[in-house]
């Protein structure tokens, strides 16, 4: 077997999330303090005794970064695999069943892409009882449709691959076909939304929350970010309560987005052929223009 | 023309799903919210005029289809209740001081973002592998991770606070009086900006990226091949042959995508308590104000479903072989 | 300069990096184009000829790159030229004619406007001249003017391969390269653009390079014939020649009868196995895998295009002159 290398992005966006991991999960052993908890003077910038400094509530920076990314990390992950399952069952069956029952689930995929999330997020948090659970369903309610949308076109593309037709040829259950010939086959593509739906479900997570909505006695990124607007932290200068769940948010995100390009090389091998190619060019000091290079050294 | 009507036609479902689901999420919420909603007008509004809320919520205590109906003919003639935190306006009036703001803001940022990221994509795609392909997309996607409103504090904090050379908050500034001066314009372009920075700056990365890989693509067909045969410039071979054929696909995206913009930019107007669609929601939601919740929900979703059609219009502008069909 | 053959292409090698490695698609091919013939160039697909054929002009996409050979076009290299040189050469000395009509023509323009930017970029005419001198090159390939306003769309597949020649003519070149130019279409639309091409070039004595899979279309039109194999050129010789007396088994293959070397002809349907794939090449001759006659030589050692009659060059072990 020829050693394939794991890209340089994948990489680091693999090392990110293991640190956010390890803190979500050692999270309670790591923390300082009690999340929740007043230790000290508020608004303390940081400092030997408190790294990150201390909010408007008098509570530890650090200690409620880490507590944020467990309960964040959890929803998100949680609420991308919901979102990832439901879009893979509503895709593939439209996808492999066609016809009337394709156009109904289509329709309802594309209505549902079509309403905006945030203000239906809204309305439906706001009726629902505040808590990570309703939480859970705001969030897979206003975005399982572009997954159900990308993997009803791979499964499309799919149908017409010999291992399928062998399959529909052979007289199997369409069900049969749908879960152990096509999903199967399409874990790259299964991934890369998994991954798009996970930042999605964060960054909509903590949207929400800073928005009021939600559990607000959880200590959570959006949570976080609410009380620190609440206490006026940009009028007192205190940036310390801001920029460390700011960051954490994006690093997560970015993380993934690293991972989720490093999958989109390796099912389409043609992208990293042209960095590849660039990269040849550059070591022999050609800049790529407009008409094929002409390299004389090349054996 | 087949495809304007199909489109036409999900927008229509698409619209009366958003009047129904409002119809129905009161419904389904345990408890009883309705009743907690109409607790709080009570000792504010007349009997009359409660009965009269509850008319247009449907909430009328007949058979299900007859609140329906009651509150279908209630929205139809535009009668959306009274709102909680503005008692005791008329959620309509409410809701018609934020839209304007809100269409600006989140206008002007999306075409700027969508412009400006479908530029980059195309020069990156273009230069493939080089320097500023290899740089610039981590970097967008980086700020792009950021929540909208995040970027916007911080923004709000480096140039309106510790430089102080733009401001905090608001439309326009509050000594002037809305007309169509100079020194208006000029004020609500200066509150614009930061704004719609942080705006730019959050989606810029996504348009970038769907630019870039739709450009890689149409860089491999024959007519782009056929052009550099022909001699034209770079230039020409770049925008008039390669970039105007990939940008349809982001084109069919840009309506799909502007819910999601939509989202954060109300979340930015918040942080600048810029008085759009935004700021209104958050006001409706410290004040439990569900009927005000409620008419931003409609008002924005047909605001998003016509402004989607009217990308599909652009669309079948760009694309002649939508014409025919 | 006026003894220099219109195109000489010598030893000329292309490379792909690909996810495993730089992959060489074309491996030192040589040949000679003069004014006023017609060379084929026939090969299955992923044999190179389309890469050779977009190499004359360096047009090929990343990520190819040129690692050998000249490319000598009136006695110029055109890969030593710069960009500026490169973009007055295309077009104007040799235009393209190519395979998918659907594609080669972009799908948001007009084709007025396709042909228009040719003559509005290289001769700098007015718009309303290039739009005169663009409704005479539809006429000249049949076509009515009024279609310069349509879309490619709307436009059968013929019509759009005819107006692809008519693009291809805009700007009168010495040399015009054809590749696949009527695969896409069906039986009678081929026929129909092959004789408009035969016509043409009759009429304004154009050299042409023909590229095609099949050999029944360039016995129609070309002098000679070059086939090549897994990127390089394995046989080349005068039409009637290559036809009465093929000399590597592939050509015979190809040409749909196999002539033993030993014994005397037999039918034979089409060529057993597939073309190799070119990351993992055999050693000595690519062919032999597929090749009833393969000797040991074959496999250690691969055999050089070498004269083997007046004109006829061929490149196999089996073959003595």
């Amino acid at each position: 077997m020829t050693s394939t290398k794991i890209p340089r992005k994948a990489s680091a966006g693999l090392v990110i999330l293991g640190v956010f991991f390890l803190m979500a999960l050692l999270g309670p052993l790591v923390a300082p303090y009690d999340p929740s908890a007043f230790v000290d003077i508020p608004l303390q910038p940081p400092s030997r005794a408190h790294l990150l400094g201390t909010t408007g509530q008098g509570q530890d920076v650090w200690s409620q970064t880490i507590a944020g990314a467990r309960t964040s990390l959890l929803v998100g992950f949680v609420a991308g695999l919901a979102m990832t399952t439901i879009g893979a069952i509503v895709g593939a069956i439209a996808g492999t069943f066609g016809g009337l029952v394709d156009d109904v689930l289509s329709l309802l995929t594309n209505v549902s892409l079509v309403i905006p999330g945030l203000p239906l997020a809204v309305v439906l948090a706001a009726y629902l009882p505040a808590g990570t659970k309703a939480l859970l369903v705001v969030l897979v309610a206003t975005g399982w449709a572009w997954n159900a949308r990308v993997i009803r076109a791979q499964v499309l593309s799919l149908r017409n691959k010999d291992f399928v037709a062998a399959a529909i040829v052979t007289g199997e259950s369409r069900l049969y076909i749908v879960f152990r010939e096509i999903l199967p086959n399409m874990t790259s593509v299964l991934a890369s939304c998994f991954i798009s739906a996970t930042v999605y479900a964060i960054g909509a997570q903590v949207g929400l929350e800073f928005l009021g909505l939600g559990d607000m006695s959880l200590v959570t990124w959006g949570t976080n970010l609410y009380w620190a607007s609440n206490d006026a932290a940009l009028l007192t200068g205190a940036w310390w309560t801001l920029v460390p769940t700011g960051l954490s948010v994006a690093l997560v995100g970015t993380a993934l987005v690293l991972v989720s390009f490093s999958l989109d090389e390796i099912t389409n091998p043609r992208l990293r052929a042209v960095s590849d190619w660039a990269r040849a060019l550059a070591t022999r000091g050609i800049r790529p223009g407009a008409s094929t290079p002409v390299v004389r050294d090349h054996g | 023309m087949r495809y304007l009507l199909r489109q036409l036609g999900l927008y229509v479902l698409a619209a009366w799903a958003s009047l129904t689901l409002n119809f129905i999420v009161p419904r389904l919420a345990p408890g009883d919210p309705a009743s907690a909603m109409f607790a709080r007008y009570k000792g504010q509004l007349q009997p009359e005029a409660l009965a009269a809320l509850r008319e247009a919520f449907g909430f009328t205590g007949g058979p299900l289809h007859e609140q329906y109906a009651s509150y279908l003919a209630h929205l139809f003639r535009g009668d959306l209740g009274v709102s909680v935190a503005y008692f005791p306006a008329k959620v309509t009036d409410v809701l018609g001081m934020g839209l304007g703001w809100t269409a600006l803001l989140t206008g002007s940022s999306v075409v700027v973002a969508f412009a400006l990221g479908s530029l980059l994509g195309v020069i990156a795609a273009w230069r493939r592998g080089g320097a500023f392909d290899t740089t610039l997309p981590p970097l967008l996607v980086f700020l792009g991770a950021f929540p909208y409103f995040w970027l916007a504090m911080m923004l709000l904090y480096g140039f309106g606070f510790t430089l102080d050379v733009l401001p905090l908050r608001h439309a326009y500034d509050d000594t002037l009086a809305p007309s169509l001066s100079f020194s208006f314009l000029a004020s609500v372009a200066e509150h614009l900006l930061l704004p719609a920075t942080s705006i730019v700056l959050a989606s810029v990365g996504g348009w970038m990226l769907s630019m870039r890989s739709s450009m890689i693509g149409v860089l491999a067909e024959d007519y782009v091949t056929m052009a550099h045969a022909k001699g034209l410039s770079p230039l020409r071979i770049m925008f008039h042959y390669a970039a105007r054929n990939a940008l349809l696909p982001n084109v069919t995206g840009f309506g799909m995508a502007l819910g999601f913009v939509l989202g954060g930019s109300l979340l930015t107007e918040i942080v600048f308590s810029y008085p759009g669609q935004g700021y209104l929601l958050v006001q409706a939601v410290r004040s439990q104000d569900y009927p005000l919740m409620q008419g931003i929900f409609l008002t924005i979703t047909m605001a998003v479903l016509a402004a989607n059609f009217l990308v599909d219009v652009l669309y079948v502008w760009l694309d002649p072989r939508t014409r025919g069909r | 300069m006026g003894s220099a053959p219109l195109l000489s292409v010598e030893d000329l090698v292309v490379v792909y990096q690909t996810p495993s490695g730089p992959v060489r698609a074309v491996d030192r091919v040589s040949f000679v184009l003069e004014r006023g013939e017609v060379l084929g160039l026939v090969g299955e697909s992923g044999s190179g000829k389309s890469t050779v054929a977009q190499a004359l002009a360096r047009i090929l996409a990343p990520p190819a790159m040129i690692t050998g050979g000249r490319v000598l076009f009136e006695g110029h290299d055109v890969l030593a030229m710069n960009e500026d040189e490169l973009r007055r050469f295309r077009w104007r000395k040799m235009s393209f004619v190519l395979q998918s009509a659907m594609n080669a023509l972009s799908p948001v323009l007009t084709i007025g406007d396709q042909i228009i930017d040719v003559l509005v970029t290289h001769e700098r005419t007015s718009k309303r001249i290039a739009r005169e001198r663009a409704a005479h090159l539809l006429e000249l390939v049949g076509i009515d003017p009024a279609r310069l306003t349509s879309h490619p769309h709307e436009l059968s597949g013929g019509m759009r391969q005819r107006v692809g020649i008519a693009l291809a003519l805009a700007l009168d070149p010495p040399l015009v390269v054809m590749d696949e130019p009527t695969t896409a279409l069906d039986v009678v639309v081929q026929h129909e653009v092959l004789s408009k091409i035969a016509e043409l070039k009759e009429k304004l004595g154009l050299s042409v390079l023909f590229i095609t899979h099949d050999m029944s279309v360039v016995s129609q039109f070309a002098t000679r014939i070059g086939v090549l194999y897994a990127g390089r050129l394995v046989e080349m010789a005068p039409t009637r020649e290559l036809f009465r007396a093929p000399r590597h088994p592939y050509t015979a293959g190809l040409l749909g009868s196999f002539v033993s070397i030993h014994g005397p002809r037999r039918r034979l349907a089409g060529i057993p196995g597939s073309p190799p794939d070119l990351r993992r090449l055999p050693t000595g001759c690519a062919f032999r895998a597929r090749c009833r006659e393969a000797a040991a030589r074959c496999a250690t050692e691969a055999p050089a295009l070498r004269v083997i009659a007046e004109d006829h060059h061929t490149a196999c072990h089996l073959v003595s002159p």
